[in-house]
């Protein structure tokens, strides 16, 4: 089969990055993506783009390490490279913050990030109301430049990316071999996936330079995450809301919550407030599909569902993605082969 | 009770509001004055990066050890309360990093979370095969030396723009305490052949991606002169440059080619980065801090002088032990004349 078309549905990170991994395992493809949103109206947009993974209750601990290993060294590299603040990758130091004994001393985790500890007790004197803490350094997205850096390297790639609303993935199949479906949230919809729901996420970007250190309390809900030129703070997590819109009772709630965690941030100015709906799924759905109609068959790679982790192993999962989509095509090339026999 | 403060930078001004602090509820005739012929933004002060980090080693001198310690307390306090931004304070990790194992620092104990680097974070700096990370403060003087100005009028300070050239051109005056701040330019007033500058140039740039403080050593080449990279809250500060008995204020373009091209590489992202400015400027050096009180005559005239120079490369990190040491040496002038008993010790 001769440039094999690969269509790419989503250009959040998952998306982006999915498309990259293709262009890297199989350079005859031809691959196109298609989004109704591109940066800066992605999820991927909204999220502070830190690499501190989510536990997927569905997926084995061993797979997700693996993702996050993955993950974590790609972007060491490029932090440490003249792309570093161009691609917006960033390492940033913290603690992460308890008020009660956290259910793992160790998380899975903990040996990928740099330098992971418990924090002593001066540090956690900084934290009057927690009584235990973990300090370590990680590595942080800034998005929009890391969407923009992908969206660079892929049209220096010739990857053509379109916005487009796609409904269905059969509307693909007379101009694509192989779809990619990493439509986040969308695939709700877009392949009726009931076990996907959206966990919101209300979050505000503030003008605060002189945080340079993350701070997260343990239950996930609330963190401060300095990028590069703003802090993100958070956050709720809303199972089952749809809502986009901003709502104001929450932005003084993290704002206070936040304040009480590091309370130089009464002084940050020009509050933007931002909401995200985290694609969530007791595991990451990344597998092959075959999809029949009518006697047609279209090959599809599902990589969707990442919920709050998607920064955290997205280049894992789309590297398994595109090893997917290499076995789509091997799969097609051998039927066709058949076929010419 | 005339004080006259003679200097402006962080040792000047610290000085006198914390004698201010202290002795204007038990001396009621206490007028405070400060004379310098440089204010912020143009003082020694202000070109500092602010990071608090003492020298790697203290050659034994405890009593500056412990200087650096009660300054870290202080500012640490400060932390959390809502003068912190505008006094230019807030919290930075980093690292420090050597081409071979080192003894631990006497400051070990008084940042936070000090620890060695793992094998992972070396990766990071090909070329240094050991070093630490801690947590620290940031002290940006183009905020503090403001704060510290804004406090000192509050309470009735007054400020004089004039070169003081003797002591006795003060205390000729009616002053009857003289506090000796005057930085590297001390020997004009007095010589002082232990006090010589430590040239220092910083390039100044726009890098707000870099969070951590970076700090090489070089054993040979002696502190500062070896890269750094200090991110502060608005421009990131590289450096290196150390050179003792230089007295040129003016920029080299050897020393920012030295500082330009040892940083790129130190730390490839900064590469992008945008300069914003150039700046030279004479650390105050000297073996030890001078803090101690001299009995100035001249003719008929005699002045109480309290000495408080000579804090070379670590200004910043030790003076609130320091302003808090020359108050002692006040309040013993005080109690001399019977002016009053000493304080309570503050807490």
């Amino acid at each position: 089969m001769a440039a094999p078309k690969v269509a790419v549905v989503g250009a959040g990170v998952i998306g982006l990055s999915t498309a990259l991994c293709i262009t890297e395992t199989c350079p005859s493809c031809s691959v196109t993506v298609l989004s109704d949103q591109f940066s800066p109206n992605t999820t991927s947009d909204i999220a502070a783009g830190m690499l501190i993974p989510h536990t997927y209750p569905g997926t084995p601990i061993h797979m997700q390490k693996q993702w996050f290993k993955e993950t974590f060294t790609y972007l060491f590299a490029i932090s440490n490279s003249a792309e570093a603040s161009e691609a917006g990758i960033h390492l940033v130091s913290g603690w992460q913050v308890f008020k009660n004994a956290p259910k793992e001393e160790l998380p899975f985790w903990s040996d990928v990030v740099l330098g992971f500890r418990p924090m002593s007790e001066a540090e956690l004197q900084k934290f009057p109301q927690y009584r235990f803490g973990q300090a370590f350094t990680t590595l942080k997205c800034d998005c929009p430049p890391y969407l923009l850096w992908l969206e660079k390297r892929l049209k220096a790639t010739g990857v053509q990316m379109y916005t487009r609303k796609v409904a269905d993935l059969w509307e693909l199949h007379s101009e694509y071999n192989v779809i990619v479906n990493c439509a986040g949230i969308g695939a709700h919809q877009l392949v009726g996936d009931k076990k996907l729901f959206p966990i919101r996420g209300q979050v505000l970007k503030v003008h605060a330079p002189w945080v340079k250190n993350f701070i997260r309390d343990g239950d996930g809900l609330t963190y401060i995450y300095p990028g590069i030129h703003r802090v993100t703070l958070g956050g709720t997590r809303e199972k089952e809301s749809w809502s986009l819109s901003p709502d104001p009772g929450t932005t003084k709630d993290i704002f206070d919550r936040c304040c009480s965690l590091e309370p130089s941030l009464r002084g940050a100015r020009d509050i933007k407030v931002k909401v995200g709906l985290r694609p969530s799924r007791q595991s990451v759905r990344l597998q092959r599909e075959v999809l029949s109609q009518g006697g047609v068959k279209l090959p599809v790679v599902h990589n969707y569902g990442h919920g709050a982790g998607g920064f955290s192993v997205h280049r894992g999962t789309a590297k398994e993605a595109a090893h997917l989509v290499g076995e789509c095509i091997a799969a097609l090339q051998g039927s066709s082969s058949r076929a010419k026999l | 009770m005339r004080v006259a403060v003679i200097g402006a930078g962080v040792i000047g001004l610290s000085t006198a509001l914390c004698i201010h602090e202290q002795y204007h509820s038990l001396v009621p005739s206490l007028e405070v004055e400060v004379y310098a012929d440089r204010y912020t933004p143009c003082t020694t002060s202000d070109g500092a990066a602010g990071l608090w980090q003492p020298y790697l080693s203290d050659h034994g001198n405890l009593q500056e050890t412990l200087w650096n310690k009660e300054t870290f307390h202080y500012l640490l306090g400060h932390l959390v309360s809502p003068a912190a931004k505008e006094m230019g304070l807030f919290l930075i990790s980093g690292y420090n990093l050597f081409t071979q194992p080192v003894p631990e620092p006497p400051w070990k104990h008084i940042v936070l979370g000090f620890r060695n680097l793992t094998p992972k974070e070396l990766e990071l700096f090909p070329g240094y095969s050991y070093g630490w990370f801690n947590t620290a403060l940031m002290l940006e003087c183009r905020s503090y030396l403001p704060w510290l100005t804004n406090r000192l009028t509050q309470r009735g300070v007054k400020f004089f723009h004039k070169k003081v050239e003797s002591f006795q051109e003060v205390s000729g005056n009616g002053v009857d305490v003289v506090i000796n701040c005057t930085g590297v330019r001390a020997g004009e007033l007095q010589p002082d052949p232990e006090l010589q500058p430590g040239r220092g140039q910083v390039i100044k740039v726009l890098a707000p991606w870099v969070k951590h403080f970076i700090i090489t050593h070089d054993i040979e080449s002696g502190i500062y002169n070896s890269p750094y990279i200090i991110p502060g809250s608005e421009f990131t500060v590289l450096g290196g440059i150390y050179q003792h008995g230089n007295w040129n204020e003016e920029n080299s373009a050897q020393d920012h080619k030295t500082i330009w091209e040892n940083c790129c590489r130190l730390l490839p992202a900064l590469q992008k980065a945008k300069i914003v400015q150039e700046w030279s400027g004479l650390r105050p050096a000297r073996p030890w801090v001078r803090l101690e009180r001299e009995t100035v005559r001249h003719g008929h005239f005699q002045a109480e002088v309290i000495h408080n120079y000579g804090h070379g490369g670590f200004g910043i990190t030790i003076h609130w032990g320091c302003a808090m040491a020359a108050a002692r040496l006040f309040g013993n002038i005080l109690q001399e004349k019977k002016l009053a008993s000493p304080p309570q010790p503050r807490l």
